[in-house]
Order: structure tokens, then sequence, then C-alpha cells
């Protein structure tokens, strides 16, 4: 016999296909049960952020070869749309551009700071994602020229540090960086 | 600080570059080669053929990344993963569950699988790796008889080079047909699954009769296959196009100073108007087989047809399109794209292996993935005085299949029949 008889019908895909399916059918009765009983207080959306958020997060690590530096950013962005997406929900208080993206952004440049020193040999790996958690951070400059913000000083101090990640990367890593750019705009 | 080694990567040679811009679940642009040995095989000496072979061929040790014009190869540092064959041959390799790897060695019962994605390599690199794995694995499985093997290392001499680049002439212009193929009719066969049904054929009673009428055994198969497509699709189907048969030719026949184990092929591709010509009988085909392969396998021609495929990706203003964009236009145009082709068959000849590896195998198989338009591909190589003819189809009727085997037993040519069972196939077996 050359092949074998019982083929592989892929159980992951079915069983992730399944899980969408009931978490849009969740989703769905969120907001009938919301707009039945409670129709003042909109908390379905909520709900329905939430549970798009851990698709999307979930999603992303069932992957098991991701790179650590595309997860952080992967988060940094996700968290960052959530965060605003309630303050809008809520009434748009500006909390989500004054603390908690300046916040995420200050949490992932440590992180990717603490991966460059303790991953140096291995660092041409997070290149890419730490030029573009650089650019990404830089958004509470466009904030803060806006004049969207009523405190500063988190948003600089966040675009600061993502400013010391990146000159520190450019001094001990610029060749890797430099190679990174080669591979990945190489026409 | 210094590092001792940076990451290394590689630019996709010239053909390699459309294959992850098109490939997706449906087009997998993957091939596979088989060998069946005379005893069961053990998944750790596989491990250990398949890292020994990666060691050597470092150009398989590879990922898959994006840039943002086109993809390019970075050092893969994990190992390669050895499973049990479980899926449908040719499947679209999904790096993400394979540690990145763009190809893929599965093992069932006396047999060893490698399934490779055609942006790797081609056909006559990738049996060089194969070979490789096959002979290592001998060697582990029986370390008496390949002591001194053992011991001492068999070299091998490649580059990486983008042989396209290298030798491709750029004043030739395109001789490519404009004419739209017949395309196989039928349904497809559901739920994804892959028909694979191998003829094995008595190569020395093939050769005397190729002897005998004048030809070579691609040119006499060639038209067998367009007389079996005749008779069971096209005329039942009342077809009007012509059928289209590519051929891939390995360049490094023709250009024998290239070394690189990147894609350096190209095709002819033979043109049968079947109802202007009035080609409606075997020989008549096969009198037109002859005559188009002499007309197209020149130096010159494949030169030509090679030269405008470089052209293609080689023109600025495909060039400057970001990626997410080549994919997108790929994919809307890729039915209209492949509507050239009515089937291809891939030769890739006589496996030529070491004698004293020979009394472990029994033979060799050659598969390559069928899509939504090509429902059919056709592939053969040859072990010994076994030459193996390979259908990989999904499409849900094996006549033509059918067709070819009761051609080659009419004329006195012993085959057999081996196949994955997903189609009702010649229970016969001689």
């Amino acid at each position: 016999m050359l092949y074998p008889q019982k083929i592989n019908a892929k159980k992951t895909n079915l069983i992730i296909k399944i899980a969408i399916l009931i978490s849009l059918i969740v989703g769905i009765l969120l907001v009938l049960i919301n707009s039945l009983t409670t129709p003042n207080i909109k908390w379905a959306g909520y709900c329905n952020a939430g549970i798009i958020y851990i698709w999307v997060t979930v999603l992303y690590a069932l992957n098991k070869n991701i790179n650590i530096a595309s997860h952080l950013f992967i988060q940094m962005l996700a968290l960052s749309v959530l965060s605003i997406y309630i303050d809008v929900r809520l009434g748009f208080q500006a909390w989500s551009i004054n603390l908690a993206i300046p916040i995420i952004i200050i949490i992932i440049n440590i992180i990717m700071l603490i991966l460059s020193i303790v991953s140096y040999d291995n660092y041409i790996r997070y290149a890419f994602f730490q030029l573009l958690i650089v650019v990404v951070s830089s958004v509470p400059l466009f904030f803060i020229y806006e004049h969207l913000v009523n405190d500063k000083t988190l948003s600089i101090v966040a675009t600061s540090i993502s400013g010391v990640n990146l000159i520190f990367s450019l001094i001990f890593h610029h060749k890797d960086i430099k190679s990174e750019i080669a591979r990945k705009f190489h026409m | 600080m210094k590092k001792e080694n940076r990451l290394y990567w590689r630019r996709l040679d010239n053909s390699a570059k459309i294959f992850p811009i098109s490939a997706g679940k449906k087009y997998s642009t993957v091939f596979r080669f088989s060998v069946v040995l005379k005893e069961n095989i053990d998944p750790k000496l596989l491990k250990k053929a398949v890292m020994l072979a990666l060691e050597k061929y470092q150009s398989f040790k590879v990922r898959m990344k994006s840039g943002l014009f086109w993809n390019y190869f970075e050092h893969n540092s994990k190992e390669p993963i050895i499973r049990e064959e479980q899926d449908y041959p040719c499947k679209y390799i999904d790096y993400r569950q394979n540690n990145n790897y763009l190809f893929k060695v599965t093992y069932f019962e006396k047999k060893i699988n490698i399934d490779i994605y055609h942006s790797l390599t081609d056909g006559n690199s990738g049996n060089l790796f194969f070979k490789e794995i096959v002979y290592t694995y001998i060697e582990l499985s029986h370390p008496k008889e390949f002591e001194e093997e053992l011991r001492s290392v068999r070299k091998v001499e490649y580059t990486t080079e983008d042989s396209y680049m290298k030798n491709y002439n750029k004043k030739a212009k395109s001789n490519a047909s404009s004419k739209k193929a017949y395309i196989l009719k039928g349904e497809s066969i559901k739920l994804g699954a892959v028909s694979a049904i191998h003829e094995i054929i008595d190569a020395e009673a093939l050769k005397k009769i190729c002897e005998k009428e004048g030809c070579t055994v691609t040119q006499y198969l060639s038209a067998v296959l367009i007389y079996a497509i005749y008779e069971e699709n096209y005329k039942k189907n009342n077809g009007t196009k012509p059928i289209k048969l590519c051929i891939p030719v390995n360049l490094k026949k023709y250009f024998p100073s290239s070394k690189t184990m990147s894609n350096f092929f190209s095709y002819i591709t033979l043109e049968a108007e079947m109802k202007k010509d009035k080609i409606d009988t075997f020989e008549k085909i096969l009198q037109f087989v002859k005559d188009d392969f002499k007309k197209r396998l020149t130096e010159e021609e494949i030169i030509k047809t090679m030269s405008a495929n470089v052209k293609i990706g080689n023109n600025p203003f495909i060039k400057i399109v970001p990626l997410i964009l080549k994919k997108a236009i790929v994919r809307l145009s890729y039915i209209e794209i492949r509507k050239y082709t009515t089937i291809t068959f891939s030769n890739v000849g006589r496996m030529g292996i070491i004698g004293k590896y020979k009394p472990y195998i029994e033979y060799f198989l050659m598969l390559i993935a069928p899509e939504p338009v090509e429902k059919i591909k056709c592939s053969a190589c040859t072990f010994d005085n076994k030459m193996v003819f390979t259908f990989t189809s999904i499409l849900n009727d094996s006549s033509i299949e059918k067709r070819f085997y009761e051609f080659l037993i009419a004329r006195g040519i012993k085959v057999e029949i081996e196949s994955n069972g997903v189609l009702d196939v010649i229970s016969t077996k001689n």
C-alpha cells in the first residue's frame, strides 16, 4: 500500500471555524439581550470589542512560530484601538490618548529595549518590528500637535522612551537595521 | 561586541517570485518526490538523514519572509518536522505549521515523501536534495554495509545564484501563443481531495516501441496523453480550442555552467489544433508531437521563452508595485492567466542512483499539484526498468487515466497501477 487509508481532515481549522461561529452568535445574542433589557446602557458593544480583541490575540498566538517583537507590535495596536473604542463609547473623556496609549507605548518600548539587550545576537529578527513600534510610538506627537491631549507629560515621556530605544538600537544594532531595511525594501 | 553570524538572506530567483504571490490553498505550486524502499521507514533515522542533508544543502534551510516589494528567503534556525503521511499529496505547505520550512518530509510504511514549494527550487534541484536524503537514510539504516560512506563526506557543489538573470537575452522577443487552451471539463473532487494514480510502466518495452516509432519517450507519452484527453474529454465535450501541453525544460542542459540550486527551468508548449488540423488519430497526434517538439525544443526558442519571463520580472513598473498589491492583482487575474495550458507533463527522466544503493530501492515517484484550471497534472520518473507515470488530479473522473493505461496495454507494454484510492481506478494489476 502506497498511501494511508484515512486522510487527516484538518480538525484544528474546523475547531477554530466553529469557535468563531459561536463567538458571532454570542455577539449577536448580547446585542439582542442588551436592546431588550437595558437599551439605555450599551454594554454589548464593550463585550463585543473584548471578543474581537481576544480573537485578534488568539488567532495571532495560534501561530506557534510568531516572533515575540511582532506579538508586541500587534498587542500595542490592538490594545490602543480597544482603549480608544471604549473611551469613545463612554463619551470620549480622552483618557485613552492622555493615559492609556502613552502607558501602552512606554511598556512596549521598555520590553523592546530589554529584548534588544538580552537577545543581542538575535536582534535582527526583531529589527523590523522595532522600527514599526517606533513609528507607531510617535503617534502621541500627533495628538499633542492637534491639541487633543490635556496633559502632554505622559505623551512626551512615551515618545522620548521610544526615541531612546531607537537611538540605542541605531548605536548597537545599526548593521542589523541596515540589513533588515535592505531585505525588506529590495526591488 | 561583534556578532558572529549575521542572519543570512537571499532574493528569490526570477521564477520563484511569482509563486508566493499566486500560491494559496487551491493553487499550492507544490511538487513531490517519493521513494518506495524495500523496508519500513524508521522515522528517527529519517529525521537524522534530513538534518544531515540540510547541512549539505543549506539553501533549503530557509524560511519565506515578505518585503515591501518582493518576498525573500531568510535562514531558518529551527529543525524540520518529520511526520507520518496524513494528508493528500502536494497540498499547500502552511509554513507556520511546519517550523517555517518550505518543504515537508513525510513517510508511510516503506515510502518517503518530500513535498517542495516551487519557490524554493525546481524539480531538477529538488531531486538532488531528495536523493541526498535517500542516500543518507539508506546509509544510516545499513551502517555495516555503508561503513565507508558514513565515515567520508559525499561532496556537493552548488550556488544559489539567479541563473535566469545571468543568462537571459535582453534582445530576445517572446514567441508565446496568445490562444487560450482547451480546459478539461468535468466536476471537481469534493472536500479538497487530490487523486494520485501511478502507472508503473515497463521502461524497456516502452523504449523499444519509441525506437520503432522514431521518437523519444517524452514525445511518445505526450502523444498518448493528448490522445487520451482527445478521446475522453475533448470529443465528448465538443472542444474547439487547441489542446495545449506544457512541458517543463531543465535549463541546466542548455547552460551547463549553472550550478544553482534555485529554480532554473523553462518550458515549451505544444499546441494541438485537433479540429482545425484534423489531428484525430494517434498516428497523426504522434506525428504532430514529433514535429512540434522539433520546432519548439531548440536552444533559441527556449531562451526566447525564458527571456520573456525574465523581462516581466524585471519590468520597473512591476518592481515598484507593493507586494500586497501584486498579490491582489495576480490572484484576481489567476483564472485568466492559467487558461493558456490544458495540461502539464514533466518528465524528470532517470533518477541516476549510485549502484550500491539500488538494491534498497523499489522505485521513485514524482507528483505535481493540480489546480482549479489545470485539473490534471502529469509527471514521470524512471528508476531501473520502472518508469512511473503519475496523474495527480482533482477532476472527479478517471477516464483519461484509464484510456492512457489501456492504450499502453494494447501496445503490449506491461503497466501496473498504484493509487491513493480517491478515484475508482483501473483495478487490474498485470
